[in-house]
């Protein structure tokens, strides 16, 4: 259990890794997208704070310059000096006083003068913050010329409000607050007096105390803001994590684990509450429900379908295994067969096979329709074929049979078109019937259409009759047979390859002299179809006449056993019945007397068939003892044939050969005997 | 090569189908070692495609020995090709050996 959960991980991490590279998550993206709004908002928020705040701080510290500035006019105004003292006396201390009550950094009293733009101090006190160079510079009795400002004309003029005025004086940076004032300290006297002219009080403040002061309040507040700021996003992060990143991973989890899950009972989400996760676990649990159903569906048609393919193609393999090989080279004749199906299994059918009289028989047939059902048809005519061939019937009798027999259990009325020819080497005839089968070719010296003996497709009515039709055909002859998946093959314009291609191509062979008709037919029908889909089975027959064989040469060991390998090989040759079976029976008491004499143990024994336009000659090597059996052959007049058994074999191969000759050289026996294929002239009209 | 063997009264009449040579011959053998009680045979030859010196040799044993109990012995429906052999080898002159 824990294994898989941890080869399901490693899974799922190797499935993720790449989206993970490419981008943030979501819970990332949204976190941080939160984090900026609010410090952006916090900016904003910090800058109006900011502005607003330093604007009333400004106005606190007018307030603050006022309340020196009128104090000291108030002072100046009404105070009356005791006797024993003079004014600068009560003064200095009275101005210091100002300066430390009301937080500034300086307080003086000048007399301006409006013509000349100069001011002369009367009197000034300084704060803790005054700067050492002010104290030196400015002190009772300095005349400044053409510093008076415009602020300082009004406060002459009589604005008794104050005239605040920011300047960067030579000495500080300073907010400074004008007002006039009457009466002062007379610097002669020292009283007190009325001044003609007004004097005007300044007091000043360092405007880089106001900002020092404005901004550690401000940094407090900033560090606070940013302080809430933070664990605002913190809370709304572990909120997003816990109530929507979190489920949302639990369900991808989940689904992408669902098919390794999927045996497993863990995969059904909860649906406690209300939120949208649980409608969506809901929805997820109900769309697994359904996907299981419909796998389990898609598993078992899928069985069925892999199942019911398996039996396709066993019954392809079966119905290949009915067919010949696709290629057969006997002694008289090169066979090429071809079929291809148009779906697993087809309708056509290609057969031939050697008789044992040397004939070649050789068949071609399309049953109606496709599929299993055309294939069953089909394999029931080719074991018909099989067995009527055996029984040396001639192509129009077995065309008779086999439709009878088709025709008497056929209850879907089913039909196959049959061709049927033999081939006889001896007499270089082929004998042909037709089932309404497509008209065959023979590649010869032009093409040639075996168009004779025609009739109606088998397997439908009891009864048919069928004709047959001769041609001789000649060494290099090629006989054409095929179905109409040739001509009616279809490429993907829909054209047909139709027999005028075919007959086209077939006069090419001829022309070219083409070694392998089907190769050649096969390849041009390729060309011609390319893709597109075949929707009927393609099947072909050539069988290409060979030069019948001069020699036939066969190894043999002397075991009476091998008598059926002799039997076949004189039986396969081209030559007539009769001849065959006189041959034969000279071969069989030749052989056996060799298997009975020639060697104490087994040995090794060459029977030769040489035959030439007259004659055939049969030829035993053997390197067993010496022996003439030409010699002492039987007098037929003086045998005892109510005792006697020997010689009996010799005497009859002699009798029937025309000559024979014995020869012992390179010590082996040779013994030859010769046929005449001449005589047997007579008998090939029975054949 | 198959053969039927029909008792009639005390002739017993042998069917022989196919090739008689030396692989199927002695199997002719076995099948007419026991004539049950016949006292003539009939070797119904018809369908006797082929003979060679081994059927002889089994033809003449049986002929012998039913010629030695006394009973008569025939080889009928010989097709011309196997006539030959017989005739070819004196063996017509021997027994009687038709083609009908």
């Amino acid at each position: 259990m824990k294994k898989d959960q941890s080869s399901s991980d490693n899974n799922q991490k190797s499935n993720k890794m790449p989206k993970e590279k490419k981008t943030f998550s979501l819970f990332a993206r949204i976190s941080l997208l939160m984090l900026l709004i609010i410090l952006i908002l916090d900016g904003v928020v910090l800058m109006l704070t900011y502005k607003i705040s330093y604007e009333n701080n400004l106005k606190i510290f007018e307030d603050q310059l006022r309340g020196a500035a009128k104090a000291t006019v108030h002072y100046c105004e009404t105070y009356n000096v005791y006797d024993d003292k003079t004014d600068s006396e009560i003064v200095d201390p009275l101005f210091d006083n100002i300066c430390d009550l009301f937080n500034v950094t300086y307080i003086y009293v000048v007399e301006p003068n409006i013509d000349t733009r100069s001011e002369t101090y009367l009197e000034i006190a300084f704060g803790d913050d005054a700067s050492e160079k002010a104290k030196q510079t400015r002190s009772r009795g300095v005349t400044v010329s053409g510093t008076l400002n415009d602020a300082e004309i009004e406060a002459y003029n009589g604005n008794t409000d104050g005239v605040i005025l920011h300047e960067v004086t030579q000495f500080d940076d300073a907010l400074i607050c004008y007002m006039p004032c009457t009466r002062y300290v007379d610097m002669d006297t020292g009283q007190f007096v009325q001044y003609k002219k007004p004097l005007i009080v300044g007091s000043e403040i360092s405007v880089q105390r106001v900002n020092a002061r404005f901004e550690t309040r401000f940094i407090q507040i900033v560090i606070l803001t940013l302080s809430v700021t933070l664990v605002i996003t913190g809370a709304f992060a572990i909120l997003l994590y816990f109530k929507v990143t979190k489920p949302l991973r639990l369900i991808s989890d989940r689904m992408s684990r669902f098919v390794t899950d999927r045996k497993k009972e863990i995969n059904k989400l909860e649906e406690k509450g209300s939120s949208e996760f649980v409608q969506m676990s809901r929805s997820f649990n109900t769309m697994t429900d359904e996907i299981n159903t419909y796998i389990d569906d898609i598993q078992e048609l899928n069985r069925e379908r892999h199942m019911q393919e398996a039996e396709l193609d066993i019954a392809r393999q079966i119905q290949k295994g009915l067919l010949k090989p696709e290629r057969a080279d006997i002694a008289t004749a090169e066979i090429h067969g071809h079929m291809y199906p148009a779906r697993n299994v087809g309708g056509d059918l290609y057969d031939y096979c050697q008789l044992d009289d040397g004939r070649t028989f050789v068949a071609i047939a399309d049953v109606s329709g496709k599929g299993i059902s055309a294939s069953l048809f089909m394999s029931r005519a080719i074991t018909l074929l099989h067995l009527y061939a055996q029984m040396n019937y001639t192509p129009s009798r077995i065309l008779e049979e086999y439709n009878n027999i088709l025709a008497s259990q056929n209850p879907n009325g089913l039909f196959i078109t049959t061709f049927i020819a033999i081939w006889n080497p001896v007499k270089g005839e082929l004998i042909y019937s037709n089932a309404g089968h497509n008209i065959p070719y023979v590649l010869s010296d032009r093409l040639i259409s075996l168009d004779q003996a025609h009739g109606v497709a088998a397997g439908l009515f009891e009864g048919e009759t069928y004709e047959e039709a001769l041609i001789k055909l000649k060494p290099g002859d090629t006989l054409f047979l095929y179905t109409d998946g040739v001509n009616e093959a279809k490429n993907a314009e829909g054209a047909f390859y139709s027999t005028e291609r075919l007959e086209e191509k077939l006069s090419g062979c001829i022309e070219a002299n083409a070694p392998d008709t089907m190769h050649a037919i096969l390849s041009d029908l390729h060309d011609f179809v390319r893709e597109a889909e075949q929707n009927d089975d393609i099947t072909m027959l050539t069988m290409k006449i060979k030069e019948p064989p001069k020699e036939t040469v066969l190894r043999l060991r002397s075991y009476i056993e091998q008598l059926p390998t002799v039997k076949q090989s004189i039986f396969a040759q081209p030559l007539c019945e009769d001849l065959k079976r006189t041959i034969y029976l000279a071969a069989e008491e030749i052989f056996v007397n060799i298997c009975s004499y020639a060697y104490d143990k087994p040995g090794d024994v060459t029977m030769k068939l040489l035959c030439s336009d007259n004659t055939v000659e049969l030829i035993f090597i053997d390197g067993g003892k010496p022996f003439d059996p030409t010699k002492d052959v039987l007098n037929i007049e003086d045998y005892d044939h109510e005792h006697a058994i020997g010689g009996l074999g010799r005497y009859l191969a002699f009798s029937i050969a025309g000559s024979y000759h014995y020869e012992y050289a390179d010590e082996k026996n040779i013994l030859s005997l010769t046929f005449s294929r001449e005589e047997q002239d007579d008998d090939q009209k029975d054949a | 090569m198959t053969i039927k063997k029909t008792l009639d009264a005390d002739t017993l009449t042998v069917t022989v189908e196919g090739w008689l040579d030396t692989m199927t011959s002695p199997e002719f053998h076995r099948e007419v070692a026991d004539l049950e009680g016949a006292r003539n045979v009939v070797l119904d030859f018809g369908k006797v495609e082929y003979i060679s010196s081994a059927g002889l040799r089994e033809t003449v044993a049986l002929y012998r020995t039913v010629s030695a109990k006394g009973g008569t012995f025939s080889v009928r429906k010989v097709a011309p090709k196997v006539m030959d052999v017989f005739t070819l080898t004196g063996f017509d002159k021997k027994f009687e050996i038709r083609a009908d």
